[in-house]
């Protein structure tokens, strides 16, 4: 059980971020979000505004303010171009390097240029490192991580939505309500209970040496599921189609919901503070096999509302929660087949306890 | 394509209700099957006996069976 002030205090916030936030790759962003040269987009970790930048011979993940009197560059999400500061038009490289030649005060011996942040890529998936990481992108996922990222980055080909979601709530409460199916039945009866997709027991994996978990939920087949297979075939081809809704978690803060390997939903939890996290979410589907526009178009129209009406129902329990802890004095229960959240409360309690995996 | 044999296509996509007094002029939204995944349903069955493409807003903007056959009907002349 995780104490409960650790899902309110501040001062416990501001040790997480040091002691896990800090210490770990962060997933920022996918690299066909910015699939051009010159391409870019800002998000924000902990007060860090940091650009993701398409150099055209890398990604590359600089801070997102000026060097020169500490303007902030970019003040759209997104956009193409140069990097240049509104402030007195200083513009940098690509590689993050000070454009032209001002002169500047003899006491600064090195040319100003942009802080670079350390940047590892899997698949689509970039992560980044805050402060210098504590351990290899590799050894802190583990090879099966990567491996699922690998694989569902092929999958990711079309964009249909995206949305940040305000939540009034700790980002832990979060992690522990997606990596549990037991309130689906009560929350998610119209929505992912009746597509089928919670019907059964999840099968759930996780290794002792690494932080992330997952489930495979496999798909029931009665007349629901049958019917929806009659579109699903045609818009991606029977082969292509798994049985199942998978979910990952990747610790701390990457969520995956892989459905039937046709549309699949990646978030990440930006925490704002203790009772505040933007849950940051993409949806996509997989490559379609049919010319059929109004299929296609009638799916995704179907797959976002989906998206969205999950996203709210949890919302709605997460924020009650998030006050109802305060008032309760003693730490809560968990079910015993819940072993996803055991997993992470005690992924959880050694980072904070020891700082180290 | 004649119109007995779409509004029979039509039927039969749906396993779990009564039919029996459903027509070509019936509503199909008071068939209790009937779900916004029902469309896409419709959507493919179209394309797939009919070879024709109807969107999701010619379902909504539909309100009896005959209303999509007609659409279904107008798009097979056109081509
Ligand atoms: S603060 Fe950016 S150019 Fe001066
Ligand atoms: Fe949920």
């Amino acid at each position: 059980m995780i104490e409960k002030s650790c899902y309110y205090d501040p001062l416990i916030f501001s040790k997480e971020r040091e002691i896990i936030f800090d210490s770990h790759w962060l997933f920022c962003g996918l690299t066909s979000e910015i699939p051009g040269r010159r391409d870019w987009k800002v998000i924000e970790y902990f007060g860090h505004s940091l650009i993701l930048y398409n150099s055209g011979k890398s990604i590359r993940v600089f801070q997102n303010v000026c060097p020169h009197r500490f303007n902030k560059i970019f003040d759209d999400t997104r956009g193409r171009g140069v990097i240049v500061c509104g402030y007195h038009s200083w513009s940098f490289s690509e590689e993050g390097y000070l454009v032209g030649n001002q002169e500047l005060e003899a006491e600064n011996d090195k040319r100003p240029c942009l802080k670079e942040y350390p940047t590892e890529i899997i698949g689509q998936f970039i992560f980044v490192a805050l402060k210098t990481p504590i351990q290899s992108i590799q050894k802190q996922l583990g090879k099966e991580t990567v491996e699922i990222l690998n694989t569902i980055s092929l999958r990711l080909t079309k964009r249909i939505f995206e949305q940040s979601l305000d939540h009034c709530c700790n980002w832990k409460f979060i992690v522990e309500n997606v990596i549990e199916t037991e309130h689906c039945l009560s929350i998610h009866q119209d929505t992912l209970v009746k597509a089928g997709y919670c019907q059964n027991s999840p099968i759930i994996s996780f290794d002792s040496s690494h932080d992330n978990s997952s489930f495979i939920v496999p798909f029931s087949n009665d007349n629901f599921g049958k019917k929806r297979n009659r579109f699903v075939s045609m818009l991606f081809g029977s082969e292509n189609v798994n049985s199942n809704y998978q979910h990952h978690f990747i610790f701390p803060n990457l969520l995956i919901s892989n459905f039937e390997n046709i549309n699949f939903n990646v978030s990440k939890l930006l925490p704002i503070n203790a009772e505040r996290t933007l849950f940051d979410m993409q949806f996509f589907i997989a490559p379609v096999i049919t010319n059929n526009q109004g299929l296609i178009d009638e799916f995704i129209s179907m797959t976002i509302q989906f998206g969205k009406e999950v996203f709210e129902e949890d919302k709605l329990f997460l924020e009650r929660v998030q006050k109802g802890v305060k008032q309760i004095d003693h730490n809560g229960f968990h079910y015993k087949s819940a072993t996803r959240i055991h997993k992470f409360v005690e992924s959880y309690k050694k980072w904070m306890l020891n700082g180290k995996s | 394509m004649t119109e007995n044999y779409f509004f029979e296509k039509f039927l039969e996509q749906f396993e779990e209700s009564d039919l029996s007094q459903i027509t070509i002029d019936s509503e199909f939204r008071s068939i209790e099957e009937w779900s916004s995944m029902m469309a896409l349903v419709i959507i493919a069955m179209v394309d797939e006996e009919f070879g024709i493409t109807i969107t999701g807003d010619d379902i909504r903007k539909s309100v009896t069976i005959r209303d999509v056959y007609n659409v279904v009907a107008a798009r097979k002349t056109a081509v």
